[in-house]
């Protein structure tokens, strides 16, 4: 891929920048007038929930370089997105409650947010299983790829959507709205962290289509011997 | 209070690390697989 | 022209089909029903609370019985090596999916009306004074839901556990058609304003249309080999 950035330096770099993010989060970050320490998730799920989200837009241009050219690597990529930015969801669904239970007293509401975050972790998932689960090899990067658009679609949707249902059904909102009162300092933490977290996320997908890519090789070759 | 707050971190500092590092043994994996096809290749006679 | 006289031969073979082997429609009906009647116990309402129970009840058991169908839709094909056949004649795919879209849309459609009317009996509920816009809102959400379930049906089909594999596929998608629907319904049903009546009807044709036009666009990609 990039010879000018080897995964090594990659590496060093993340541990660089997620030091640094750290640095900020528990160090230079002020401590939040109400909600006091716990609020210091907050970075983390905010970044978290916006790679989530970028993530499966990935999924989605990758299926569609599948579908448009028959790009192994636009698959690759797409398979890669998904597993990493499945991880960042789980990551938004488990930060979330644990911030919103000392924060505000419960665990879960089915505001705008959640309930699109929510769906958007079922995509995830419906994505990988398919994956995992179709039975002829030589259909699944089609097969996953036209899921992988039709879910980005519905992400949109939802995105959109969930924000007028919950103008006509109201429920608790939790975060108050991210906007909300934040000291400056809070918004160079938040920026500081989430390009850690965008970091993190590169890596990962790169690495896994590292794999991906020895793994092919590996049958390849297998075939050639079986000849 | 700070209980969440330690377990929201050390959760998340779990998943990543643990799937970066299942990552790293699958790919070490392959490559090992890798090595050794090729290696059987090169020893074997051409047809 | 060829494309219509294609999706009319599917189409007529799904439902010829059915009516030999009976094994869809009946389950779905009989499914739809015990949704229905198990609801009923399991919320004991009085009456009026019906009001605010039945849309989502109705969905929901709209819903279930659809996956019925779906399923079934392509899993005869896979036993019998039909799709192949299908496919090595030089039909446009595209013509398969509307097909088998407006089958899925019957036997969806006579099972929603096989609820409905049970619905009314056992809830001692009318629909008759908002049957214009219900069935409206049933047109156009069935054909959302049905158009989605038609495409992911194909995948599954393609998957190990396909039973599974298709509700997973479905319901995160379809959500937005079953929960405007369900809204739409509800508006409806109550007798709300005419303009709010209509927004909903417009909000589930919308959302219905552009499933139905991304499915019917992607389809081809599912059946090629």
């Amino acid at each position: 891929m990039k010879k000018l950035f080897p995964p090594a330096v990659h590496l060093a770099v993340l541990a660089v920048w997620l030091t640094l993010a750290l640095y900020l989060i528990f160090l230079y970050a002020p401590r939040e007038a109400t909600m006091g320490e716990v609020q210091r998730i907050f970075y983390i799920h905010f970044s978290s929930a916006c790679t989530a989200l970028l993530a499966y837009f990935f999924v989605f241009l990758g299926s569609m370089g599948y579908l448009w050219k028959r790009s192994r690597r636009a698959d690759d990529f797409a398979y890669a997105s998904a597993e990493v930015g499945f991880l960042f969801c789980c990551a938004v669904l488990v930060t979330g409650p644990l911030w919103a239970k000392p924060a505000w007293g419960i665990w879960w509401t089915w505001d705008a947010r959640l309930t699109s975050t929510f769906i958007l972790w079922l995509l995830y998932i419906a994505y990988l299983m398919l994956r995992s689960y179709v039975i002829n090899p030589g259909r699944v990067e089609i097969l996953a790829s036209v899921v992988g658009v039709i879910g980005f679609v519905d992400a949109v949707i939802d995105y959109m959507a969930i924000r007028w249902w919950r103008t006509q059904h109201p429920q608790p909102v939790l975060g108050g709205g991210s906007g909300s009162g934040l000291d400056p300092r809070m918004w160079v933490t938040v920026f500081v962290t989430w390009g850690a977290f965008l970091c993190l996320f590169s890596y990962l997908v790169r690495q896994r289509m590292a794999m991906a890519e020895a793994r092919r090789e590996l049958v390849e070759l297998r075939r050639e011997l079986a000849a | 209070m700070n209980t969440y707050l330690f377990l929201a971190y050390s959760i998340v500092w779990v998943i990543f690390v643990g799937y970066a590092w299942t990552l790293s043994r699958r790919h070490a994996r392959l490559r090992k697989e890798l090595e050794d096809l090729k290696a059987r290749i090169g020893k074997a006679p051409k047809p | 022209m060829r494309s219509l006289s294609v999706i009319w031969a599917v189409f007529v073979k799904d439902l010829r089909v059915e009516w030999r082997s009976r094994e869809t429609l009946a389950p779905m009906c009989v499914f739809g029903l015990l949704v229905v009647f198990l609801f009923n116990f399991a919320f004991e309402t009085a009456h009026e609370e019906t009001l605010r129970l039945l849309p989502g009840l109705l969905w929901i058991a709209f819903a279930f019985s659809g996956i019925l169908a779906f399923n079934r839709s392509f899993a005869a094909e896979r036993e019998n090596a039909c799709l192949e056949g299908m496919l090595l004649a030089p039909i446009d795919p595209s013509a398969i999916f509307v097909g088998k879209l407006l089958a899925n849309l019957v036997f969806l459609g006579v099972t929603e009306a096989v609820i409905v009317f049970a619905s009314a009996v056992w809830y001692n509920f009318s629909f008759l004074p908002s049957l214009g816009a219900f069935a409206l809102i049933l047109f156009f959400g069935t054909l959302g839901y049905v158009a989605l379930g038609t495409i992911f049906g194909g995948v599954a089909a393609n998957t190990r556990m396909r039973e599974v594999m298709l509700p997973v596929l479905q319901f995160p998608v379809a959500f937005w058609v079953l929960i405007l629907g369900t809204d739409a319904t509800s508006d409806a049903l109550r007798g709300a304003a005419r303009g709010d009546v209509a927004r909903g009807v417009f909000r589930v044709a919308g959302v219905s249309l552009i499933f139905a036009v991304v499915s019917f666009l992607l389809f081809e990609y599912v059946l090629e080999e």
